[in-house]
């Protein structure tokens, strides 16, 4: 798979620096340092509690957070409100799908263009997930986990984001869901859009990205390219042992 | 065929109960939010229909031009100001709020227009009548406020299923958080759905100055037969509110046949009777 590369030096699509949050008195992130460049692939890992969620909610404005700790091509975005980031061109797929089940699924779709749209339409999302051509006046519960899962992913598409932020799109499904969804992600890269996955499997989480973030308790304890990890290093950090 | 008179008369009732229940429905299937103040605002646009038309010399049916902007915008306002400060979690705030605001509203009245009984005079149309079959015949102005409930309905369902602002309305009420992520401001969708809640009142309000007296204090009796529509209809569907002003109409009407003094008895037992059958109501949303 050949990759759009910034030079090192160059101004990172995401850059986040010393990011806090909190839930009233509970610290859940304790100055977290990430970058994302222009077509990467980036993936998160850590075990429950770790903060993996936490992070993503700071990032979509679902959690409040100093202007300056998040700067989205140069501009710092850490106090916009939630609804105000997919405009930006950061979409995220919600852990649980947390598809619309008023809406059909068609609707699902379209809502997901609300406030911002481009190349992505229907019709493009029907060509990478096909089983969507014959349900898409079918409201959005009468659909299986996984094909629900395919729906959210195109929601977040319709938006065309820059930024494609994925909160554990394999929890519950079967394996054989689980790859097909995967397998489609690269497709989704082609049009130039980045990635950034949060998955519990360590292993999908290093075949599919070109960099990897682990957290633990609220802090980031490992990051690197995949193939310079040791098993060792991996298991230090996720576990801290 | 008396009765056959009578079930007719109050089909053409129920189209004024379910206007009163519209906006009402709107707002719980959107946000939840339960507005106490409901029956007050429609007599708030009553009491602005009788200013414009007293201070312009309109005709109360012109005056909707003027009203049902001014409720639109009023509707905005105290949503996006006040009420969608009170939206959480807990249920109980919109309640105090919008119970407090009637109060308000109540008071506002008497001080401004007095206790006074009020009528807006639409001059013949309140009288004219069409004569259908059998001898029956009925009113020119209950068939325009029937016709107008279910042009409403048929409007705000094309707004829900077949526009982007219907979709970010169901979208919203469904699960406010994940509308956030798609772009949507809550603030201002539920702003908007108020707005349009209003204006409805607007109209059911002015049809309601038509058709019989008006004082500051009714707007709590206009709350409690919209509250009885949106119940027997079933929460969240507007064809459901319709159907349930129909059904108080015509129990009312069989009611006042019976006896005069039973009318308003009629309808809270017919709606105390669904309850029991169907505590749903009607025709439940199927998603809740």
């Amino acid at each position: 798979m050949t990759r759009l590369r910034q030079g090192s030096g160059g101004q990172a699509l995401l850059e986040i620096t010393g990011l806090t949050a909190f839930y009233g008195d509970f610290q859940a992130l304790f100055g977290i340092d990430f970058r994302v460049e222009a077509g990467e692939t980036v993936a998160i890992i850590g075990s429950n509690g770790a903060g993996k969620t936490t992070f993503l909610r700071s990032i979509t404005g679902m959690i409040a957070n100093d202007r300056d700790s998040i700067r989205w091509d140069g501009a710092p975005i850490g106090d916009l409100p939630a609804n105000r980031i997919v405009a930006q061109g950061i979409a995220m797929v919600p852990e649980g799908r947390r598809l619309f089940p008023s809406l059909t699924v068609e609707e699902n779709l379209r809502i997901g263009a609300y406030a911002r749209s481009g190349e992505w339409t229907v019709e493009r999302v029907i060509d990478l997930f096909p089983f969507i051509a014959e349900r898409r006046r079918a409201p959005a519960t009468a659909l299986s986990g996984g094909q629900q899962q395919m729906v959210a992913i195109g929601r977040a598409l319709m938006s065309n984001p820059r930024l494609l932020l994925c909160d554990e799109i394999s929890l519950g499904l079967a394996p054989t869901i689980i790859k097909s969804i995967y397998d489609a992600l690269p497709r989704i890269c082609e049009g130039g859009t980045t990635l950034l996955i949060v998955e519990q499997d360590i292993r999908q989480a290093m075949q599919m990205s070109d960099r990897v973030y682990c957290l633990q308790e609220g802090r980031v304890t490992l990051e690197g390219r995949p193939a310079d990890l040791t098993h060792d290093q991996i298991r230090e950090a996720y576990f801290g042992m | 065929m008396q009765w056959v008179d009578t079930v007719i008369q109050g089909v053409l009732l129920g189209g004024l109960y379910a206007l009163f229940a519209t906006g009402l429905s709107l707002i719980f299937g959107v946000m939840r939010l339960v507005n106490i103040a409901h029956g007050d605002l429609i007599v708030v646009a009553s009491f602005a229909a009788l200013a414009v038309a007293e201070g312009f010399g309109m005709h109360p049916l012109i005056t909707l031009l003027a009203v049902v902007p001014l409720m639109f915008g009023l509707g905005y306002v105290l949503q996006r100001g006040i009420l969608n400060l009170t939206l959480g979690k807990d249920i109980l705030p919109p309640l105090l709020v919008t119970f407090g605001l009637s109060i308000i509203i109540q008071n506002g009245l008497l001080e401004v227009f007095t206790a006074d009984s009020q009528k807006l005079k639409a001059g013949a149309i309140e009288t004219m009548s069409l004569q259908i079959f059998g001898g029956i015949s009925v009113g020119v102005l209950p068939v325009i406020t029937f016709v107008a409930a279910v042009l409403v309905i048929a409007g705000l369902q094309l707004l829900f299923f077949r526009t982007m602002l219907g979709s970010a309305f169901r979208a919203t009420s469904d699960d406010p958080d994940t509308a956030r992520l798609m772009g949507i401001d809550n603030r201002h969708v539920f702003a908007l759905a108020m707005a349009v809640s209003l204006a409805v009142v607007a109209l059911a309000g002015v049809l309601l100055g038509v058709r019989t007296n008006f004082d500051p204090s009714i707007g709590p009796g206009r709350l409690l037969y919209a509250f009885e529509a949106v119940i027997i209809g079933g929460l969240g569907s507007l064809w459901g509110t319709l159907a349930g002003g129909v059904i108080l109409g015509v129990a009312q009407s069989i009611g006042a046949r019976i006896d005069p003094g039973l009318q308003i008895l009629a309808g809270h037992i017919a709606f105390l009777i669904i309850l029991i059958v169907r505590p749903r109501g009607l025709f439940p949303r199927a998603v809740d």
